[in-house]
């Protein structure tokens, strides 16, 4: 039997949420403590004191901790990571400037590409030359490059990205480069694309690497430092962080690679999805994170998030797998206008959480989305956060009455059910994009809403998209450090090859793929994992030849044999119909990059069931007046943690707990499933 | 009657909005040329049953106002009443108010029942549609007839049942027959989908609400748009500007427009502008639609939306037999690539006396077409790589103009270095941007690009399509002009030659080939520029020294690289 504490810990803007699983008992203690933007640990080792002095616990007995952390979001939007140095091939300096050539908005004068991370000054360009092929034509010259590292070290700065033309296919000048900088200038950081990303098209490739070196000097201290603090508070854990990709990595790999670690937490998010369609046993999901001024959609099929090495933050390209997550401007602070055409719009201007909605009475003075589910009576009208906050109900319907509904001739509540219909209606085109738009019928999902809006929402979204099962998590307002505790350790490696269906023979794939499995094998060993649970998986990216988009594919671990390789080409071929429409039989098919996904197995909790069935079934604590389609209906409100396994709630119902609300609207009903998640579909008696 | 209800005039505008996106994602997705599948030339739109735009999804400007007009003018020829349900419309006339040949429109009405509820269709560029030059965009032609197949209207499906003889005419016209057919039909497809989402829509509003709320968003841009003319300032503005030869002389052409802006309309006429001419440079009324909305949307609001109704407050007027709406048999393959861009520069530059803090001074002002293509000495094949480059963007209040982007009337991607190499015989030896090429002025024009490419084994033929070689795009409000184009080759002797805007030559092996675009224009006066943003601009290499000194009165210190506050403050007083 397992035994110690797991603990998983998500920093957010506002709140570093906390969720604890006691792998004894398996039962699980959730906190909130507020977020320590100048210093992120502080607020890291406050929560993790709150939290075991409130269960009279020691720290030692904290057997495993993640950490999804927002320092390299933060320094990347921020602008604030560490001054870096690029050295590129002679004659490329400008590949950041330049970009894709393409401007971010098509009307907009005003609309700039995002200042490149390090200023053209600092671009030097190394006289050197590697062929596609992998032949040196240029040898590099040594003596530039010193002279460049003398003066990147006289300038002061601290962190160097090298990436030339074609690295991918000969590392050799790369390195050279990096053992020049390591002797001439030993304390600065360096990143080499091809030990962090050998992958071909230049442009991405850099962005890449520069986004790692400018954020690496920051995420290492942060790193580094909460270490210290939780080895002195004395914390038995090491530490795991999370990564984009939806996989953790040591604080080690998280401090050399530190660009895998932008989208630390919503990838978090993303997995209490995967961990629901796992325990819940729908394998395809659409998770909707609702928060304060935006939401993050993400879908997943057969229990794995869908990943895209297309993904940008703010404009800046990062080639690294990462979840696919949307993130739309509608949230419960997004404003509602009356345009100049006269259409009730919401968003994507937000009032965030300062001065934040009308209703908290903090001196907003826009009706938002929550000021909407207050007046109707779906957000409770008196307190919120378990009567921490007051609610000014006066308030939201005096501006909602001013602003919106007056200006259309409408009454406050048909103008309160436009706010609420508007922000769906956003927030449908946003999930019909990940799903949709990528070839998916959302009627094969269920809908999985969370944050402290997503439950207010998540039927209506459902029903106007057809999908019949809407489920909520437990603890919908800390998802992110709850789904971290599901994931495994991963690590992605890529290898740029172009070679064709005719070229290619098996045993040079074996070797490809093998020397791509000894890295992640002996990274994962350095990690402790061995047999059982380390796991190797090979996929391929390939493409018809000519064509410049190409579609990754699942390759079998056994020996590559000329009938393995010719399977292969049939599933591209399939795979290719089925996302494409069409295939091209006949027609030469090219490899592009070769990948591995190396997986150290962590264990999974085993948590306990919810307030087991045959307790006494809680009835409804009160009653309040909640508007449903221009209906006032007397609505039982029910406290979530009073409810039992398999009750079963009847719409018109709230649910309300410490930080979310869940309106479960007439014809409608909630069972409460074994673990506390709760599983709306639509009631078949009504 | 039915009420309009402003929610649910915005939850439809969403809903239809959602329609041209997923027609557009599977276009794109099942699409077979990279042509529209990676450069996105293409575009997907939502029709009422008489042929106004409720919602469009376009990936590059000039189809906003392009397809709109080739709708209209083919249910002109093809009445909804002559058409059956599974019925589409192929064609790609430019004489039938249509872009250039290879953008083929294919057009599905939707009906219930009997009654048509409203129309998808599509634009898409194709790689090829025959002619004297692969690409179908030959700078040469002086008919139309050379620059390939012409489609008139016609049905492609007929009661959902394919004209297959039809493909086979059109495939066998073709130089890439199976991308042309496998074009065609992601365009059928992305039709269907936006065929049966709007039948979704029809069921979950009924038909009298969705007739009702398309004709309600027409009418609501329109009323976004009039409330935006009431902040204008009405007056009579006119611009001209000139295009540098068509191709086959080097005479300048003249594009002219004026813009009358009144409470309730604009009117923009171009007449004064040069008559058709005999190369491939003319520009259908459709196009010049197209690059006049771009500019009065991009100038007056970013954000009005793309419908039937927002410019119907605009009255646009091309006389026939111009450069502007030329006449049949006259060639256009080429309007595209620099007329295009030279009309929104015109509409633009009227446009800023009338708003001036909202438009920006020229950008490079062509798209910067460069081909290349023979056969490749590793493989023994023909290739042809075909790219447009962007260049400054012209400066507008408040911002410098971007570096080596695309800008106006197209916003396609680049070819990566390394896929360049790797496809095709050719090393690229430099890119990068083209110092000292900005517009000087309080807000600095945008700098040129260039590319060096050796061609590797093999002797190649090469066009440029270019412009503004001899004219520097302008700037505005006292800031100066951007650099031109100053392309060249350099032989493997090491002799250099100056290429013309519009070329089509051989290259011998060895060769190489240096292109080089314009910048953009500045937008007021240099003089006022902060000089720590010039001393910037020198630490980055954007300009060097003397340009600093004597296009901005900046005078910076050699050595320390800091400004001589003293010596600017003296040059800037004694230049006033």
């Amino acid at each position: 039997m397992a035994s110690g504490f797991r603990l998983g810990i998500d920093t957010g803007g506002t709140f570093t949420d906390l969720c604890l699983v006691d792998e004894t008992t398996g039962r699980i203690e959730v906190a909130k403590v507020s977020s320590t933007p100048q210093n992120p640990a502080d607020a890291v080792i406050n929560g993790i004191k709150k939290l075991i002095t409130e269960k009279g616990l020691t720290p030692d007995q904290i057997s495993f901790l993640i950490h999804g952390t927002t320092v390299a979001t933060n320094a990347l939007l921020e602008g604030k990571g560490a001054p870096t140095a690029l050295i590129t091939t002679a004659g490329f300096e400008d590949v950041l400037l330049i970009g894709r050539q393409s401007r971010p908005r098509l009307y907009d004068f005003w609309a700039k590409r995002p200042t490149p991370i390090v200023p053209r000054s600092l671009c030097f360009g190394a006289p050197e030359r590697i062929q596609y092929t992998g032949e040196v034509l240029r040898p590099l010259d040594h003596e530039a490059v010193e002279s460049f590292i003398r003066k990147i070290r006289d300038h002061g700065i601290n962190s160097i990205a090298v990436c030339l033309l074609h690295a991918y296919a000969n590392p050799i000048h790369e390195q050279q480069i990096k053992t020049l900088i390591q002797n001439h200038h030993p304390e600065a950081f360096v990143t080499i694309s091809s030990e962090i990303l050998p992958e071909f098209r230049e442009f991405e490739r850099t962005s890449t690497i520069c986004i790692n070196a400018y954020v690496m000097p920051k995420v290492n201290s942060y790193v580094r430092h909460l270490e210290g603090m939780l080895h002195n508070l004395g914390v038995a854990s090491e530490l795991y962080i999370m990564q984009s990709n939806g996989g953790v990595i040591t604080a080690q790999m998280a401090r050399e690679s530190s660009a895998r670690t932008v989208l630390s937490g919503p990838a978090g998010g993303a997995l209490i999805g995967v961990y629901l369609s796992e325990t819940l046993k729908t394998p395809n999901v659409i998770t909707i994170d609702m928060g304060g001024t935006s939401s993050d959609i993400c879908l997943i099929e057969s229990t794995q998030p869908r990943l895209t090495t297309e993904a940008d933050i703010e404009g800046y390209p990062i080639k690294l797998p990462m979840i696919d997550i949307n993130t739309i401007g509608a949230g419960g602070g997004s404003i509602a206008w009356i345009d100049a055409g006269g259409a009730l719009r919401v968003g994507p201007r937000s009032a965030g959480a300062d001065p934040g909605p009308v209703c908290y009475g903090r001196g907003g003075e826009e009706p938002t989305v929550t000021d909407a589910n207050v007046i109707l009576g779906r957000l409770n009208p008196v307190y919120l956060l378990g009567g921490e906050m007051e609610v000014h109900l006066d308030k939201a319907k005096e501006v909602v009455t001013e602003k919106i509904a007056k200006p259309l001739g409408i009454d406050l509540i048909q103008a309160a059910e436009g706010i609420i219909a508007v922000v769906n209606a956003n927030m449908i085109r946003g999930i019909r994009r990940v799903s949709v738009e990528r070839g998916y019928d959302p009627r094969d999902f269920s809908l999985v809403t969370f944050g402290g809006a997503g439950p207010l929402h998540g039927v209506e979204l459902a029903l106007a998209l057809n999908i019949t099962r809407v489920a909520i998590p437990a603890y919908p307002g800390i998802a992110s450090a709850f789904g971290m505790l599901s994931a495994d350790v991963r690590h992605d490696y890529v290898q740029t090859l172009i070679i064709n269906s005719k070229q290619v023979a098996g045993d040079r794939l074996e070797t490809i793929y093998h020397d791509l499995e000894v890295q992640g094998q002996a990274q994962l060993a350095r990690e402790g994992f061995e047999g059982e649970a380390v796991s190797l998986s090979r996929l391929a990216d390939m493409r018809y030849a000519g064509q410049s988009y190409e579609l990754s594919l699942p390759v079998p671990d056994s020996k590559i044999s000329t009938k393995a390789l010719d399977s292969l080409f049939k599933r591209f071929h399939q795979t290719h119909q089925q996302s494409y429409g069409y295939s091209r039989k006949g027609e030469l098919i090219e490899f592009v990059n070769f990948r591995v996904v190396a997986q150290g197995k962590l264990p999974r909790s085993r948590l306990a069931e919810n307030r087991p069935a045959g307790q006494r079934q809680s009835n409804s604590s009160d009653t309040r007046t909640v508007w449903f389609q221009g209906q006032g209906v007397e609505t039982p409100i029910y406290e979530r943690s009073q409810l039992v396994k398999d009750q079963v709630i009847s719409g018109p119902a709230i649910v309300e707990q410490l930080d979310s609300t869940i309106v479960i609207p007439p014809g409608f009903q909630g069972a409460v499933e074994a673990l506390g998640n709760i599983i709306i579909e639509q009631d078949l008696k009504t | 009657m039915i009420r309009t209800d402003p929610i649910t005039l915005e939850v439809m505008r969403n809903a239809f909005q959602s329609v041209a996106e997923e027609m557009g994602a599977a276009l794109i997705r099942t699409a077979l040329s990279p042509n529209i599948k990676d450069r996105r030339d293409c575009s997907t739109g939502v029709y009422s049953a008489s042929g106004d735009l409720v919602a469009q999804a376009e990936h590059i400007p000039l189809h906003l106002g392009l397809m709109p007009s080739v709708v209209k003018s083919t249910l002109e020829l093809f009445p909804v009443a002559n058409l059956k349900p599974g019925d589409a419309i192929i064609t790609n006339d430019p004489y039938v108010s249509g872009s250039h040949l290879p953008d083929i429109c294919i057009i599905s009405p939707l009906f219930a029942e009997d009654r048509c509820m409203g129309i998808l269709a599509n634009l898409a560029h194709h790689v090829d549609i025959g002619g004297i030059a692969p690409g179908g965009m030959p700078t040469t032609s002086t008919e139309i007839f050379q620059e390939g197949l012409r489609i008139p209207p016609v049905r492609i499906t007929r009661q959902g049942r394919v004209n297959e003889d039809l493909i086979a005419l059109i495939t066998t016209n073709v130089r890439t027959s199976r991308e042309a057919l496998g074009d065609i039909q992601a365009q059928l497809a992305a039709n269907n989908v936006g065929q049966r989402r709007l039948k979704e829509i029809i069921a979950k509003y009924g038909r009298e609400m969705t007739i009702h709320y398309m004709a309600e968003l027409i009418n609501y841009s329109e009323r976004q748009m009039l409330a935006r003319l009431t902040e204008m300032p009405t007056g009579v503005f006119t611009f001209e500007d000139y295009l540098e030869g068509d191709g086959l002389s080097e005479d300048l052409l003249t594009i002219k427009a004026t813009a009358t802006i009144g409470r309730q309309k604009i009117k923009v006429d171009f007449t004064g502008s040069s008559p058709q001419t005999k190369g491939s440079v003319n520009c259908t009324r459709a196009v010049t639609l197209a690059c006049t909305f771009y500019a009065l949307k991009s100038a007056i609001d970013p954000e009005l939306p793309s419908t039937g109704g927002t410019f119907r407050p605009v009255e646009v007027i091309t006389p026939k037999g111009s450069i502007v709406n030329p006449e049949f048999p006259a060639p256009v393959s080429n309007a595209n690539i620099n007329t295009a861009q030279r009309i929104a520069d015109v509409v633009l530059g009227a446009l800023a006396q009338c708003i001036p803090k909202k438009v920006p001074a020229a950008s490079s002002g062509s798209m910067g077409l460069f081909t290349i293509g023979g056969l490749d000495p590793r493989t023994g094949q023909y290739y042809s790589y075909v790219e447009t480059y962007g260049g400054g963007q012209g400066a507008v209040f408040n911002h410098d103009g971007m570096d080596g982007v695309h800008t106006n009337m197209t916003n396609t991607r680049n070819t990566p270095v390394e896929v360049i190499e790797i496809a095709y015989p050719l090393r690229v030896e430099k890119y990068g941007l083209v110092p000292n090429t900005d517009g000087p002025g309080q807000y600095r024009g945008g700098l040129g690009l260039t590319r060096e490419l050796t061609v590797l084994d093999h002797a190649p033929t090469m066009t440029q399509g270019s412009d503004r070689l001899q004219l520097h795009p302008w700037g505005l409000q006292g800031g100066g002009p951007g650099g031109t184009v100053s392309s060249f080759i350099e032989k493997p002797d090491g002799s250099r030659e100056l290429l013309p805007s519009k070329v089509t030559r051989m290259v011998d092996a060895g060769t190489r080939i240096a292109l080089r675009t314009a910048g953009g224009g500045g937008y007021g006066d240099p003089k006022l520029r902060d000089p720590q943003k010039v001393r910037k601009d020198v630490e980055e290499g954007f300009i060097d020294i003397q340009r600093a000194q004597e296009q901005y009165g900046v005078v910076i210190d050699r050595d320390s690289g800091e400004v001589d506050q003293q010596a600017t403050n003296e040059l800037r007083r004694n230049n006033k």
